[in-house]
């Protein structure tokens, strides 16, 4: 699973996720990508659990990129809990992903066996996502 | 390269986000002319230039009439919406027709590599290339032929064959297209992310088949288990 190396910071801020995706808009290395729609954290379990979907679904077939790295600590407070007493312990890591950010990248495959193996790999995504074909297709 | 395209563009005298806005609900883009003397700010017609990008390639060719003289000019830049896909603004740089310059060109791969057969995964490395060239006898597209590629082999930018007039600029020594092992996930990785495989229909089949062998054997053992015992109790 996807995790910093070492923090500057345990408990940063949450932050706002306001407006379009200022880079990583657009399909680098495979020739499908993932789109994100939506803007939200991804942890990295799900970043883990859309990569190991899509990669049974093309099995030996081809290689699959990720764009995105859980950076940001996310903290939780205990369960059952009074409010105060300080900010809750670090419980694990998200990537903020933003409207037009390109999550994944594919190539090696088809392009309906890249849809199939995007829309499991959506299903385990919080948000809405389209897939991105090299040249200009959606 | 095909012909050069005409562009209805005006002078754009209102600048800010509310003219632009206002400028694209109309179908237009914002837009700029590079010059020797310093920019003109420019509104051409979205849909002509979106078309033409996608269909003839971002190097083709337009001709700018501003009430000056047409210019030959060429984009240099887009900035498009990044989930809309409308353009947000276009950049144009003046093109002297008699001197060389330097462009970038997509890179196609065709043929079929015999690494592919052999289970392996054709990676497209470069998808553009720099090349320096007239500016009309600039290629829409160049190709490589990966037809003798095999597992784990490389096609450096150096095997690409340019057009004549045409050269190259990139590093020949770069690697444009490879064979590679396909990407796998093992099962303690499958396990780490708590995924159960399910079984096909022909394991399942087995898996039926091997149960109902254990039982009928379950019950001809009970059977046998159960004359032992009888003839036990006879005996005492």
């Amino acid at each position: 699973m996807l995790v910093p190396k070492k923090l500057k910071y345990r408990k940063p801020h949450r932050g706002r996720m306001r407006g379009l995706a200022k880079g990583g808009t657009e399909i680098e290395f495979g020739d499908y990508g993932l789109q994100a729609l939506e803007a939200s954290w991804i942890t990295n379990r799900q970043i883990e659990a859309a990569r190991i979907a899509m990669t049974r679904k093309i099995k030996r077939g081809g290689k699959v990129w990720i764009n995105i790295f859980p950076h940001k600590p996310v903290t939780k407070k205990a369960a059952e809990t009074r409010m105060g007493s300080g900010k809750g312990s670090p419980e694990g890591y998200v990537a903020v992903v933003k409207p037009g950010r390109v999550m994944f990248e594919m190539s090696g495959v088809d392009e309906a066996l890249a849809r199939e193996a995007f829309s499991l790999a959506a299903q385990k995504l919080p948000i809405k996502t389209r897939v991105l074909v090299r040249g200009g297709g959606q | 390269m095909a012909n050069n395209v005409d562009l209805q563009a005006k002078k754009r005298d209102g600048r800010g986000k509310n003219d632009s806005r206002r400028l694209r609900r109309e179908g237009m883009a914002p837009a700029v002319l590079y010059g020797d003397g310093g920019s003109t700010a420019i509104v051409v017609p979205a849909k002509t230039v979106d078309y033409t990008l996608s269909h003839v390639g971002d190097n083709a060719l337009y001709d700018i009439d501003l009430g000056d003289g047409a210019s030959t000019a060429r984009v240099v830049d887009v900035q498009r919406n990044p989930v809309s896909g409308i353009l947000t603004h276009v950049d144009f740089a003046p093109v002297n027709m008699r001197e060389r310059i330097e462009v970038t060109v997509p890179l196609h791969i065709v043929g079929d590599a015999p690494g592919v057969e052999e289970g392996g995964v054709l990676q497209q490395v470069a998808y553009e290339i720099q090349v320096e060239s007239l500016p009309g006898d600039i290629p829409q597209e160049v190709t490589l032929d990966v037809s003798g590629l095999g597992m784990n082999e490389n096609l450096t930018l150096g095997d690409i064959s340019l057009p004549e007039g045409v050269d190259l600029l990139s590093e020949p020594e770069d690697v444009a297209a490879t064979i590679t092992q396909p990407t796998e996930i093992t099962d303690e990785e499958m396990e780490a992310a708590g995924i159960v495989e399910e079984p096909t229909d022909e394991e399942e089949a087995a898996a039926e088949a091997a149960e109902d062998e254990e039982a009928a054997e379950g019950e001809e053992a009970s059977a046998d288990e159960g004359e032992e015992s009888q003839g036990q109790d006879k005996q005492a």
